[in-house]
């Protein structure tokens, strides 16, 4: 019962971090959806903006991050551009910031992901 | 009463669990508090940060309330980061202080963290106007003057949102502040959540009442 119970155990645990894999090319920019900001900021966020191969690039360099790491160690600012990807045969959405932290949701998983130097200089 | 003796804060309500590493040089005057959350779901998960010995605060409000000190008050801690321009965020600049704030943020060859960092640190020709080099309160309050507060809250990655502050946390909170107030010359005023003064999630120590 308990070997039954530690195989399910580790099969999903497993399953859970392939899905949330965003490295090697298995995590494909499909579409951007929306830019925007977040308050009051129109004029800052004004020049932030992706295409979806920047997009694509980010998420190929970005590194999965905790909340404390993006409160020690990034700015999260207020403009955003949005989009879809496809994760493992999963379409998930994602958010990436300004301040090179992002955000994506895949089913009912999320993750966090960090990278300052994996934006473009906006134009 | 608490009483303050070598950076040490004493009271029976406070458990000292100074972390070396944390402490970054003296801390000469203090303006002010800045609230935090810690984005973890214990005050362990913060504790085993602390050990690595980069970015910490004084205080520790843990799940029930209980307070550590971290961090000695004599010392500086790294827990704001880069602040944002308080005349721009409060719409009180001068001409000149706006035409600065202005051309760093807006300037379109820079990539946006540089833009922060330039506001932040001395990267604009008039140096009287960079950010941390303005006298309190004309500025927000930087690691040098101020004294940092951890509550512990985890940050939940499918709403995108800090967990609330419970209210034995904010019980703690406003002890811990009213007996600062006596120790220090501080006021209401002083009292910051972290994403007021630096570019941070806006819902961190959004709950926290004083």
């Amino acid at each position: 019962m308990v070997k039954i119970f530690l195989i399910i155990f580790f099969s999903v645990s497993l399953t859970a971090c392939v899905v949330m894999n965003t490295k090697n090319g298995s995590l494909r920019v499909t579409n951007i959806v929306a830019s925007g900001y977040d308050g009051v900021s129109s004029e800052f966020c004004a020049s932030f903006s992706l295409t979806k191969d920047e997009a694509q690039y980010y998420f190929d360099n970005a590194k999965q991050v905790s909340a404390r790491d993006i409160h020690d160690n990034y700015s999260f600012l207020p403009c955003y551009v949005s989009g879809e990807a496809n994760l493992n045969n999963q379409i998930c959405e994602w958010e990436v910031r300004a301040g090179g932290t992002s955000h994506i949701t895949c089913g009912n998983q999320s993750m966090l992901m960090g990278c300052e130097d994996c934006l473009p200089t906006q134009k | 009463m608490a009483t303050l003796q070598n950076g040490l804060f004493n009271d029976p309500k406070v458990q000292q669990r100074i972390f070396l590493g944390i402490e970054k040089g003296a801390l000469i005057k203090i303006n002010a508090l800045v609230i935090h959350q810690t984005g973890a779901p214990t005050a362990q998960h913060t504790f085993n940060s602390y050990q690595k010995g980069r970015h910490g605060a004084h205080f520790l409000i843990d799940k029930m309330g209980k307070i550590y000190q971290t961090a000695k008050l004599n010392k500086k801690a790294h827990h704001v980061g880069k602040i944002k321009s308080k005349c721009y965020e409060t719409k009180a600049c001068t001409k000149v202080q706006l035409q600065i704030a202005t051309q760093i943020l807006f300037s379109k060859r820079l990539k946006y963290p540089t833009r922060v960092t330039n506001l932040h640190k001395n990267k604009n020709e008039n140096e009287n106007e960079n950010e941390n080099i303005k006298p309190y309160p004309d500025r927000y309050p930087i690691n040098s003057d101020s004294i940092g507060i951890e509550i512990v809250g985890n940050y939940n990655k499918q709403i995108k949102i800090y967990e609330n502050i419970s209210p034995l946390q904010n019980k703690s909170l406003q002890w811990l502040i009213s007996e600062l107030f006596i120790l220090f010359t501080i006021t209401k005023a002083d009292i910051y959540r972290h994403p007021e003064i630096s570019y941070k999630m806006p819902s961190e120590a959004g709950t926290a009442i004083w």
